[in-house]
């Protein structure tokens, strides 16, 4: 468990939880709306709480000072765009990977970290109940989504010291069952350059932190 | 100040977002050290990242002036920790306390529907009870 690994960890996660909270007000009805912005604060706590631990003096300067290039989230997490069947299989993908993610913080040596681990994985035991019920009622109508998030999602291990392969013997039986087709695809990586959708997040989430640096907000 | 006294000060401090249950009734009270200056609160934040931690920390100060306050994610917070009284009080604020079968907190039936699993806040769920025909939320189970 290198910081490297785990910077990258916080990074998805406030991506994510800034995607996710776009859908504020937005989401196709009510009860998706109140599921995605709760999402959203879960994600960003988490992120909150993995910055916190990577610099004690200053969480907020590394979520919200760095250049665009010293981020390193993976490419799915930074696509945005109005798709809501996208934003349901990119959570259901991404949360089955973070689960895995936060067993190896519970096998870390840093007790700080498997106390926050202990709670993120708490959390995200609902996640994945609710990340589950909308795949199975939206089923076959994911197949774009998934064809499309795919790709990116494999992405998601660049770095990690994570193994695809324990997180494809859940995901893909799961993604047959509700009638989806697994795409054949290459990863697509990414943690060290984003692309045109980063530039429009980055100024969104970092603007205000930028116009004031020194402002405790 | 006696470290009961101390106790008593903070069973007086509201949680702000469900003000019928207090924090040591939530069991976010972890140690409570009495000085002869001041008296230093260890808490335990319910949800990671929870916004009301500056309201706490304020209310705590109030109810004991020269407080020193501080959280502290480890031992993780759990609702397993919440007093027989704390899941009493919750009740009555119209919320169901974590348990492992959801019961309406009006009727106490178990056949209850889960709505969203989500809801108004980070710690709670929404479910629907037939039998009062009215939603109510449900603490989850963390
Ligand atoms: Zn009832």
């Amino acid at each position: 468990m290198t910081e490297e690994q785990l910077l990258a960890a916080a990074d998805d996660e406030l991506m994510l939880g800034h995607r996710d909270s776009e859908w504020t007000g937005l989401a196709p009805h009510v009860e998706a709306d109140v599921a995605l912005s709760s999402l959203a604060q879960d994600e960003m706590a988490h992120a909150a709480a993995l910055y916190t631990l990577l610099s004690p003096a200053d969480p907020d300067a590394l979520a919200c000072g760095r250049e665009p290039t010293a981020y390193r989230h993976a490419p799915l997490l930074e696509v945005g765009g109005r798709d809501f069947a996208f934003s349901v299989t990119r959570q259901y993908l991404y949360d089955i990977f973070e689960e895995q993610r936060i067993r190896q913080f519970l096998g870390s040596g840093w007790p700080e970290l498997r106390a926050i681990a202990e709670r993120m994985s708490r959390e995200e035991k609902y996640h994945r109940m609710h990340d589950r019920a909308l795949m199975a009622a939206l089923g076959d109508r994911l197949q774009p989504a998934l064809n499309r998030a795919w790709p990116l999602a494999l992405g998601l291990f660049e770095g990690t010291g994570l193994a695809e392969a324990e997180w494809r013997a859940v995901v893909v039986p799961e993604l047959t069952a509700w009638g989806l087709i697994v795409p054949e695809a290459e990863p697509v990586l990414g943690r060290t350059q984003h692309g045109p959708d980063f530039e429009e997040l980055w100024n969104d989430l970092t603007g205000l932190f930028r116009s004031d640096p020194s402002r405790h907000w | 100040m006696t470290e009961q006294q101390a106790y008593d000060a903070l069973a007086r401090v509201m949680d702000p977002e469900i003000p019928t249950i207090s924090i040591v009734d939530l069991g976010m009270v972890d140690e409570v050290r009495v000085h002869a200056s001041h008296v230093d609160v260890a808490l335990l934040p319910t949800f990671l990242g929870c916004p009301a931690l500056d309201l706490i920390e304020e209310a705590v100060q109030k109810a004991m002036p020269g407080a020193v306050v501080t959280f502290r994610n480890d031992p993780p917070w759990s609702t397993d920790r919440i007093t027989e009284a704390g899941r009493e009080a919750l009740r009555q604020f119209g919320v169901a306390p974590p348990e492992d079968v959801v019961r309406c907190p009006r009727c106490g039936t178990e056949e209850v529907l889960s709505e969203n699993l989500f809801g108004p806040t980070r710690c709670r769920s929404i479910y629907y009870c037939p039998a009062c025909r009215a939603p109510f939320e449900a603490f989850k189970a963390i």
